[in-house]
């Protein structure tokens, strides 16, 4: 009964959990730009971050070790220290876009300049975490993201060409701009396969005392609640894609963006994408806030947990807190925090390898998992995957530059 | 392997770099029929009472950042003289068009609105003309 809850919430909870600031970006300039011909990315992407979480998960529940803690310990701390490092930088730009998009939101209700909600915000974000617990705030703000499948009833409602929709799954040379078409690409990519996801997702396994017997369920949670939250992204690249490519509309700013909904919801859609944008992000920026706060605690062997009271981990809650005044400084600089999540997203996708190598190598530690290794398969496809980061490691800064907007 | 990936990106970047001033400036005004359908919408859904007045405030301000970046490259760009004057004028139209639009919205006057939206279509037309020109080029 307890694994039915586990699962089901699960689900739910990486449904509305799965969208955020940086899939709100590049999936809304994906649409905008090149209509559905960008929906392969996203589909890629999506195969990719299954196969990503549902290693972690499963790493966790048999080692009951979340991912930074194993590496420091497996590969040393001489090993770890550039990652934590370059991790430590992208926790603190993700944050900062994060803490953007609420911002905007909150402007988009109020009408008040972003500046004004960024120390709100951080400290909004603040009080939550120092006084919630890990299923409290991970299960009330995925909850709350089911607001975001607005963008699947709007699809629905658009009625866009099927099989234009069906072309956009399978990889094609655009007919214009071919640098900024393999930026948005690249940024999606890095969108979706956000580094931190993996660290907060390990980490939240051990928080609620996973062992091998929900193998099935994070198998389970990984496929479908991944597979179905993808569907939020993919309906913001279809509305994108039917409302504002038509017009010539392209989201050079998240003001362009905020029009998306209010064709398929002609009073409300305006407070839908202002709601669904705040949400997402308030989500994500508290996973952000406690994945830096893990990774901290993990690499010099503190005292985590969310769970825990702030006075029983006090350096742990420190991360979390100096990450979330750091993270709010970009709006106070006045940052555009459209071009600051593109950015962000470039150097995620950069990054990748510096997740997923480490993670190849520790899921074939039979030492480790024993049983629960990586098979033929799952090697295979981390190969691949590896590959890909590989790739995009070294094509997503040159790309930002030339085809970034 | 990563050496040829770096070299191919650096292709890929003095390829997109190479562009005539015409292309360029055309590159540097693509933003404009952008602004001008977007201030169409906004003002569309204003009238429609879809989005409140603040925020067609606010996309007004953030449109006419856009131009102010415009008319900083057309004055700094080496492409023809016709291309920059034609692009020009079509900032003017549009810059007046989204001021009014932004009095005619505190003002609450709703046939102002209407006016200025009609001629940010028609601005916004006639600059995916010269984005046009831009792809065939």
């Amino acid at each position: 009964m307890k694994k039915a809850m586990t699962l089901a919430l699960g689900i739910l909870t990486s449904v509305g959990g799965f969208f955020d600031v940086g899939n709100i970006a590049t999936c809304t300039q994906a649409g905008a730009r090149f209509r559905f011909q960008l929906i392969w990315a996203l589909l890629l992407a999506t195969l990719v971050v299954i196969v990503l979480v549902e290693m972690s998960g499963r790493f966790a529940a048999v080692t009951k070790k979340a991912l930074p803690d194993a590496i420091r310990e497996h590969f040393g701390f001489g090993f770890w220290l550039v990652p934590f490092i370059i991790l430590t930088l992208i926790h603190i730009l993700v944050l900062g876009a994060e803490i953007g998009g609420i911002c905007f939101a909150l402007h988009l209700v109020t009408g008040l300049p972003l500046q004004v909600w960024a120390l709100p915000v951080a400290i909004l974000l603040w009080v939550f975490l120092w006084r919630a617990t890990f299923s409290t705030i991970e299960n009330s703000t995925s909850l709350l993201g089911l607001i975001t499948l607005c963008f699947v009833v709007a699809t629905i409602w658009l009625h866009p060409p099927t099989h234009d929709l069906l072309q956009g799954a399978v990889p094609s040379m655009p007919s214009k701009n071919p640098e900024n078409y393999w930026f948005i690409a690249v940024s999606i990519i890095g969108a979706v396969i956000a580094p931190y996801l993996f660290y907060f997702y390990s980490s939240g396994a051990v928080e609620d005392e996973w062992d091998p017997s929900y193998i099935p369920v994070n198998r389970a949670v990984a496929v479908i609640g991944m597979g179905f939250g993808s569907i939020v992204s993919l309906g913001a690249i279809i509305v994108a894609g039917v409302v504002l490519a038509p017009r010539g509309i392209h989201v050079d700013d998240y003001h362009q963006a905020a029009l998306m909904l209010t064709q398929a919801f002609p009073y409300w859609g305006y407070v839908l994408f202002a709601v669904s944008m705040g949400v997402a992000c308030l989500g994500a920026a508290t996973e952000v806030a406690l994945s830096m706060s893990y990774t901290f605690a993990q690499t010099f062997g503190w005292n985590w947990g969310e769970n825990l009271n702030p006075a029983e981990d006090a350096r742990f809650s420190l991360v979390y807190t100096i990450s979330l005044l750091l993270g709010s400084l970009f709006m106070l600089a006045g940052v555009d925090p459209l071009k600051l999540t593109l950015l962000t997203m470039a150097i995620s996708a950069a990054v990748l390898p510096v997740v997923a190598i480490p993670m190849l190598l520790l899921m074939n530690d039979r030492k480790l998992l024993r049983d629960a290794a990586n098979g033929i398969f799952s090697n295979l496809a981390t190969a691949a995957i590896v590959l890909l980061t590989l790739v995009l490691a070294v094509v997503s800064i040159p790309l930002a530059v030339v085809g970034g907007s | 392997m990563s050496r040829h990936l770096a070299f191919c990106a650096f292709l890929l970047l003095v390829a997109c770099s190479h562009q005539t001033p015409d292309q360029q400036l055309l590159e540097e005004a693509d933003p404009l029929a952008s602004w001008a359908a977007t201030l169409q919408f906004a003002g569309e859904q204003w009238l429609a009472n879809g989005v409140p007045t603040s925020f067609v405030r606010a996309t007004v301000g953030a449109a006419e950042k856009a131009f102010e970046k415009t008319n900083k490259a057309i004055s700094e760009s080496h492409a023809r003289q016709e291309l920059r004057h034609a692009i020009t004028q079509q900032l003017d139209i549009m810059h007046a068009a989204a001021r009014d639009l932004k009095q005619a919205i505190e003002k609450n006057d709703r046939r102002m609105v209407a006016e200025s939206v009609k001629r940010l279509a028609a601005v916004s037309a006639a600059l995916q003309k010269l984005e046009e020109q831009k792809d065939r080029s």
